[in-house]
């Protein structure tokens, strides 16, 4: 069941409603029963795949806190993390190992062949993996006593407006929000909406009508001109953070319906000023998983073998930080998907995250001595641009259907595209006639009017992430007149009903 | 609780206001596709009877020359089909207020024999308002469903136009109101140059129980104003009807034998034409095939009427 369709409003409006006229002590098993169904709705075959890592997730964390953090705990929380990971590493990357193998093996066996499994995947798998295994760790941690309530646990793995592609909120935010029962409140009501409302225009208006330009280009790279490829990548970056972000959004608006408080996941990620500020702001709740549970203890574990404060010159923290950096971004790489290109993501993001470590000296000099300082707006402007060149070139490998694709995108991306650039440009300063709209949908292969649609719907984006750097958006407006609320409120919804594409793919993190 | 819920009701009103006076205002384009409704439902009401009416959608809108029928026949003709959207339901109550004795009712849907209607009824209500009274209280659900997606291309058409100086597609030679015949035909086509058609296995199904419990209840309803019903099936191209759709189409033709309270023209196999016959898309015939189409259907309906007693010219040609 998806956000966007007409059955999850029937089913949201039921389920809210059994859930706030149940007794208190019953709220949880309402939700748990309602995120069951969410799951199994279309295929109730799949609930098996989540109920038994999920049980074994917690009879193992219960046997932790038993056991402690000396050995006894850790084999436990070991063998939690298999449990919790097998359905992982067994539905999403048999066939890719497999291949793999098979392809190394092939270099020196040419007879070999390779049947691929073609497994179904589970939908959500990696979202509620992750969330099984933090809540493992933080067991063993200390950070929260095991769950002995194996509903308030199942809850917790599986509550539906996070299950199928997150925010991936720990157990130490949202099981003790589980377990108490909050009132109904119009008012909370209408603040999720507004949330929910803004989801459905970036899915709905920028999201879908740009997969169309998207899929048309990267469905076959090689018949497309340059142009077309750059104009395809850039499209994409801002179709992927629109479709994610929606879904972040629409999760979080129906959660705080429910009394759940909503949980940051992006903060205007394309107004970064680094790789590393990136991060920072792009799927948080992964990012932030990723720094937790792989980041810092690889990068302590390798500090802690250097003895003393340098090795071969280089400060041990740099020793940590390179090999933690580059591995977290591989494994965050294969995460979003089993393929060589999604490795190659994650690569390069690694790469320029460990780049940006190295050079930070150096950028350093090169500011103070160009003098830039001085012209803050510009010194920002040049940092978020490249910022934004680095991470949209890195797309190419996580939109491009093989890493072959991949590096043909790159390798034509500017054949022919700064000439065409100088053409235009050289239309519209010279010609009187020239319409800029025509030409861009000329380029895009979109007609004016779908690109005139486009073109203000990232605007409006780009307007209302410039405010939420400034704080949250939503409770930033609660401070503004009735009336400019009104009208917001008005043009949004009127947004999502004038101007949504006629056909709404599914979301594109659904399929990780 | 009481501000937030005034201002949910305020917000919501304001919506739904500005999407009713979109849907009601935005300029309609002046013989659009859909105003045929008017010229047909004058012809239904001044054509004399015993005559020939004709049900359907784009495919029968397209695809019928009503000429051959009444040459062969004898019969004046009424096509009233103009588009499968307006759903098979709506299409029968349209009709049954203006039948009289001896007419005879063909009916021709598209393979989905969609009873349900799509955005299409609300435009069609737009050029043509007396069709509010053949909405049924399903169609009205539909219609409820609709709403957003007929506000959004009302709009559109209005901006494009507004913006882009673009006319709607409806306004082309083939998509025009005044491109209608005496019949009821549209020629717009004719004229026009056709576009290679990209033909898919047509989608048929084996079964159609909803479709023929609406069809053998219209059919009690035309017995007893001593009218006529067969249905009829809309043009394959010959790359669209491979030996699986072949199958499936038998299956229906056997379905329906056991099922059908009327009589059925032949099978979906007898209307099969070559690609070439279609115009712009799997449903539209071009005028070759247009031509070929009536000629069949002439000769399915021949022996039909024999049968069942429909026709004494028929009878005796």
């Amino acid at each position: 069941m998806i956000f966007t369709s007409f059955e999850f409003l029937v089913f949201f409006v039921v389920l809210a409603a059994a859930y706030f006229l149940s007794p208190a002590r019953l709220g949880w098993l309402v939700l748990l029963v309602g995120s069951f169904l969410f799951y199994g709705w279309h295929n109730p075959s799949l609930l098996p795949f989540l109920l038994l890592p999920a049980l074994a997730t917690y009879f193992l964390a219960l046997q932790i806190t038993r056991g402690g953090p000396a050995p006894p705990g850790k084999r436990f929380l070991i063998l939690g993390i298999g449990f919790a990971s097998l359905g992982l590493v067994i539905f999403k990357y048999a066939d890719f190992i497999g291949f793999s193998l098979f392809r190394l093996g092939s270099l020196f066996v040419k007879s070999l062949h390779y049947e691929p499994l073609n497994l179904l995947l589970p939908i959500g798998i990696s979202f509620y993996t992750f969330r099984m295994i933090s809540y493992l760790v933080d067991v063993y941690r200390g950070k929260l006593p095991a769950e002995k309530h194996a509903g308030y646990f199942l809850l917790y793995v599986s509550f539906f407006p996070q299950l199928l592609a997150g925010p991936i909120e720990r157990a130490v935010q949202l099981l003790p929000e589980l377990k108490k029962k909050a009132p109904f409140d119009l008012q909370r009501v209408c603040d999720g909406g507004k949330l929910i409302a803004w989801g459905l225009l970036k899915k709905l208006v920028i999201a879908d009508r740009l997969a169309v330009v998207v899929d048309a280009v990267y469905g076959n790279v090689r018949a497309q001109s340059g142009p077309m490829l750059l104009i395809a990548t850039l499209s994409f970056a801002i179709q992927i953070y629109c479709d994610f972000s929606a879904y972040s959004d629409m999760a979080n608006g129906l959660s705080h319906m429910l009394g759940f408080k909503p949980i940051e996941n992006f903060r205007a990620p394309y107004l970064s000023t680094s790789i590393s500020d990136f991060w920072t702001r792009w799927h948080i709740t992964f990012s932030s998983w990723l720094r937790d549970y792989l980041f810092l203890p690889i990068t302590y574990a390798v500090m802690r073998r250097i003895k003393g404060e340098r090795f071969l010159g280089v400060q041990a923290a740099t020793w940590g930080y390179l090999p933690g950096v580059l591995f977290t971004m591989l494994l965050a790489g294969l995460w979003h998907g089993a393929s060589w290109a999604m490795v190659a993501w994650g690569f390069w993001h690694g790469l320029f995250l460990m780049a940006s470590h190295l050079s930070r000296g150096v950028r350093k000099r090169i500011v103070r001595l160009s003098g830039i300082r001085r012209a803050p707006i510009l010194h920002r402007g040049i940092r978020v641009i490249s910022t934004f060149i680095l991470v949209s070139f890195a797309w190419i490998f996580f939109r491009a259907n093989t890493l072959s694709d991949a590096f043909y995108v790159i390798s034509h991306i500017f054949r022919g595209t700064f000439s065409f650039a100088g053409k235009v440009a050289g239309r519209w300063v010279f010609s009187t006639d020239a319409n800029p709209l025509v030409d861009f949908h000329k380029i895009m292969k979109l007609e004016p009017y779908q690109f005139f649609v486009l073109a203000v719907a990232v605007l409006i984006l780009m307007a209302v992430d410039r405010q939420s750097e400034r704080g949250d958006f939503w409770v930033r407006l609660k401070t503004k007149p009735v009336w400019v609320r009104f009208l917001l409120y008005y043009l949004l919804v009127m947004g999502i009903f004038l101007f949504s594409a006629l056909k709404s793919g599914p979301f594109i993190y659904f399929k990780f | 609780m009481g501000k937030p819920a005034g201002k949910i009701l305020g917000l919501a009103a304001a919506v739904i206001l500005s999407l009713c006076t979109i849907i009601w205002k935005a300029p309609l384009a002046e013989d659009g596709y859909l105003q045929a409704a008017v010229l047909k439902h004058q012809l239904l009401e001044n054509t004399r009877s015993p005559r020939f009416i004709f049900i359907g959608g784009s495919n029968l809108a397209f695809g019928l020359d009503s000429r051959i029928i009444h040459k062969n026949f004898g019969l004046p003709v009424v096509n009233m089909a103009l588009n499968n959207g307006l759903g098979l339901r709506f299409m029968m109550n349209e009709v049954l207020d203006e039948i009289r004795p001896g007419d005879i009712v063909v009916v021709i849907p598209e393979y989905n024999f969609n009873l349900e209607p799509t955005h299409t009824l609300l435009e069609y209500v737009l050029y043509f308002p007396k069709g509010v009274k053949y909405i049924d209280f399903s169609g009205y659900l539909t219609l409820l469903r609709e709403f957003p997606v007929t506000a959004q291309r009302r709009f559109e058409g209005f901006l494009r136009n507004w913006l882009f100086s673009q006319k709607p597609q409806n306004l082309s030679a083939e998509y025009n109101a005044a491109a209608f015949n005496e019949y009821g035909d549209n020629t717009g086509h004719l004229s026009q140059p056709g576009q290679k058609i990209a033909a898919r296995p047509m989608g048929i199904p084996v079964a159609i129980p909803e479709a023929v419990a609406a069809l053998n209840r219209f059919k009690r309803k035309l017995d007893q104003k001593r009218a006529f019903l067969f249905l009829g099936f809309s043009p394959i191209p010959e790359s669209g009807f491979p030996p699986s759709t072949k199958r499936k189409a038998l299956k229906l033709r056997r379905w329906l034998k056991d099922k059908a309270e009327f009589a059925v023209l032949g099978s979906p196999a007898n209307f099969v034409f070559p690609d070439h016959m279609f115009f712009d898309t799997v449903f539209h015939l071009n005028e070759e095939g247009r031509t070929a189409r009536s000629h069949r259907l002439v000769n399915k309906l021949a022996p039909a009427l024999k049968k069942v007693g429909a026709h004494p010219r028929a009878a005796t040609d």
